[in-house]
């Protein structure tokens, strides 16, 4: 009850279709979702693959609460080993193709091994076939899509799908979805594009039985009350993420030139409000969504760029393409992250990138011959729109970036300011100004990544979840909101719900929704010590892929060098005030010194060492 | 002579299925989009159609029954679909211009849009007010592509 019941699997190596039944009981521990598709591959696959291998397996995740009438489920993550950081990577995205994956019966779609000529798969509920992809290789997402539908000849289909930038393997690729949607973190499609997978397309006519169909409509109608009511979500309704531009700014967040500063003069002019104004025609949501917080952005007049069409643009971009590369043209950027979905490149990544890249230039570590005499200044945006071609393609200088800023420093120097943990590279949300996203980014599963917690708001005088005030630039009491924010995301990733809907939601309704949906007896404490677990269980994987405790670590910039202006101007954090928040973090968590979990930890979990 | 019928605002559909799920709740019980009388469509680039019968004045459905299945609503003067009568041979899907009768998953007889007998959730449940109950005088004369068309055209979508 609750999910679909079904696990499919796809060997592209010899062919193999199977199908076998979801075990509620085995999976009750993990919820579905981010945490049970983080334990199939936490046992399904060998220690330290090779993510690009054929051994590295993709999983399609959705959880019990997708494609049910609750608002805003319409979420998915895929999950595999990271080409970008070698690490576990859940990436979730929205769009419409979880709730057709479970329409057509299944919770997980799970992709190994590695097909000899590119392929498609296409499921049509019980219908699975493998198909000849040759004609779309090299295509881009926005045509692949087109394409896929004129060729199945149903425009209800869904499809995921890589472009170029996932074909050459570039460790940022991500999939695209319905579009405009993207799985865009940690590489998922150079993992596809690895296996010559160049779409997943699905279509489904099932539907969802639920276990309590009274009481969970009791809270579904709730949920919809609440979210029509929400004062804070109509800004979120209206503007997007995009609201949070200028307010960022404000408050020194906004990461700026390669994060050299927090602060952008530019600000006003990449905000939802002048997104409003100058390039949005009308608003997309997801499966089932009220909150509707996406836009269609038409670029026109006789801008240089006039004719782009992208949904968006969201906040993290206006952040990586814009103001860290130091662009503030908002139809550049709108372009810059057309290109990105286009060519299948993930937005914070290609952007971080770029704006490194700036900064090597600038420095004289990347010379004029390497550009082929693109000046790559901050602020030039016909240089950033080429560079996100050259990359897709590894062309020139394209070729070292398509590795991420890690590789590339680790090749050519400007370490101290390569702005990436784990070699992820880093979100907008800078750090100086709120120490608490540092450990919050040191930590994350999946390296330098805003989504497993987000403590900027107990910096800024929010009280904490145990009911503290914290002093905001103090190391002291800043583990454990961290902490217990990564458990509960960590649980509602599992279910699989949208950040943007749990505040107004709920934990409380979501425990109500899911034990009605399911006939499990959830609660609160349940639900957080689940997330621990999955926590602790993609702990446990990192660690056997490598992980050291040196990878819990930040860019230098950030211990070094003073933010130059805003309300944190002179403000850093020291290497040695990261060290108090490490080592508390470890303790709270129930890690020992090297933050590997302690055994009483795991046996309180229910964890085991090994698969 | 105009007739009720719910009146779509393209623009304003932002592709988010709530009409499906809440159609397909009131009319089968449960949320199964495949049995929804409403249904969106996507068209490149990023432009989401609703599709429901406009309860059309000069219904080709009715015309082309071989079964005589078709009748007005004395209320709500929709058109509907005499269940007992309608064998699913398909000729009213093909012969609807606009793509708004379907056949029921399991039933596999024609099923489309009945109004809900004059107060239609879907009406109640789109967040976008994109969905209108209202009078209209026109029939159905266009397809999904033309529409798709006409609203890259008004937005200036140039390819």
């Amino acid at each position: 009850m609750g999910f679909s019941g079904k696990i499919l699997s796809i060997n592209l190596g010899n062919g193999n279709i199977k199908t076998v039944p979801l075990d509620p009981d085995n999976i009750r521990d993990f919820i579905g979702g981010k945490g049970y598709a983080a334990k199939l591959l936490w046992e399904n696959t060998k220690p330290k693959i090779d993510p690009l291998g054929s051994e590295n397996l993709i999983i399609l995740a959705t959880g019990p609460l997708t494609a049910t009438r609750i608002p805003a489920t319409g979420r998915m993550c895929f999950v595999t080993k990271s080409p970008l950081t070698n690490t576990y990577n859940d990436s979730h995205v929205g769009g419409h193709f979880a709730s057709e994956m479970k329409y057509a019966g299944y919770d997980f779609i799970i992709i190994k091994g590695k097909s000899e000529s590119p392929v498609y798969v296409y499921i049509k509920d019980e219908d699975v076939q493998i198909l000849d992809a040759t004609s779309l290789w090299g295509k881009d997402s926005f045509e692949t899509e087109e394409k896929i539908r004129d060729m199945l000849g149903d425009r209800r289909v869904r499809v995921a799908s890589i472009g170029p930038a996932g074909e050459n393997l570039v460790r940022y690729a991500c999939v695209n979805i319905d579009l405009y949607r993207q799985a865009a973190r940690g590489g998922v499609g150079a993992v596809m594009g690895s296996k010559n997978l160049k779409a997943i397309v699905v279509r489904g006519s099932g539907f969802i039985e639920i276990h309590d169909p009274d009481k969970f409509d009791k809270y579904v109608e709730e949920s919809y009350k609440a979210i029509e009511m929400d004062k804070n979500l109509y800004t979120m309704k209206r503007w997007g993420t995009g609201r949070s531009v200028v307010w960022s700014s404000s408050q020194s967040l906004y990461p700026t030139k390669n994060y050299q500063s927090a602060t952008f003069k530019g600000a006003e002019k990449l905000s939802g409000e002048a997104m409003e104004r100058q390039i949005w025609i009308k608003r997309k949501a997801c499966f089932g969504c009220p909150i509707h917080c996406g836009h269609l952005a038409v670029i026109r007049g006789d801008s240089k760029y006039s004719g782009g069409v992208v949904e968006g643009i969201e906040y993290e971009t206006t952040a990586l393409l814009g103001a860290d590369c130091g662009i503030d043209d908002l139809e550049a950027v709108t372009c810059a992250n057309m290109l990105c979905d286009k060519l299948g490149l993930d937005t914070l990544s290609t952007g971080g990138t770029i704006a490194w890249a700036m900064e090597c230039y600038e420095k004289g570590l990347i010379t004029d011959e390497e550009t082929n005499g693109l000046e790559l200044k901050f602020g030039n945006d016909k240089a950033m729109i080429e560079m996100i071609k050259n990359i897709a393609h590894r062309k020139g200088l394209g070729n070292l970036l398509a590795e991420g800023v890690k590789i590339a420093s680790e090749k050519i120097g400007g370490k101290e300011f390569a702005m990436h943990v784990k070699g992820l590279e880093l979100p907008g949300w800078a750090i100086r100004a709120a120490p608490s996203m540092g450990i919050a980014y040191a930590t994350a599963d999946r390296g330098g990544c805003h989504q497993r917690a987000w403590p900027i708001s107990y910096d800024l005088g929010s009280k904490t979840p145990d009911g503290k005030i914290l002093e905001r630039f103090s190391p002291e009491g800043k583990a454990y909101p961290t902490k217990y924010q990564q458990d509960v995301t960590a649980s509602l990733y599992s279910l699989i719900a949208c950040d943007f809907a749990t505040g107004t939601i709920g934990v409380d309704r979501y425990i109500n929704l899911l034990n009605a949906a399911t006939g499990w007896d959830y609660n609160k404490e349940e639900l957080i010590k689940t997330g621990e677990r999955i926590w602790n269980l993609t702990r446990l994987y990192n660690i056997r892929e490598g992980l050291k405790k040196e990878d819990d670590s930040l860019p230098e910039r950030i211990h070094n060098d003073p933010l130059p202006e805003g309300v944190a101007k002179g403000k850093k954090l020291p290497k040695k005030n990261f060290d108090i928040m490490l080592k508390e973090y470890y303790k709270i968590r129930g890690w020992d010194e090297n933050g590997v979990p302690k055994k009483e930890t795991l046996e309180r979990l229910g964890l085991k060492q090994k698969p | 002579m105009t007739h009720e019928a719910i009146v779509v605002d393209q623009m304003k559909c932002n592709g988010c299925q709530i009409c499906e799920i809440h159609c397909s709740r009131i009319k089968e019980g449960k949320v199964w989009l495949q049995a929804s009388r409403i249904r969106i469509f996507p068209f490149y680039p990023g432009i989401d159609i609703a599709v429901v019968c406009q309860q059309c004045e000069n219904a080709p459905c009715m015309e082309v029954c071989p079964v005589d299945a078709f009748y007005r609503d004395e209320k709500t003067n929709a058109v509907l679909i005499d269940q007992e009568k309608c064998v699913g041979c398909g000729k009213c899907i093909e012969g609807c211009p606009l793509g708004a009768i379907h056949l029921h998953p399991t039933t596999k007889k024609a099923i489309k849009c009945d109004l809900c007998g004059g107060d239609p959730e879907c009406v109640k449940r789109c967040p976008e007010g994109a969905l209108e109950y209202r009078m209209t005088p026109f029939d159905a004369k266009k397809n999904l592509k033309e529409i798709a068309e006409d609203i890259k055209k008004m937005i200036m979508i140039v390819e």
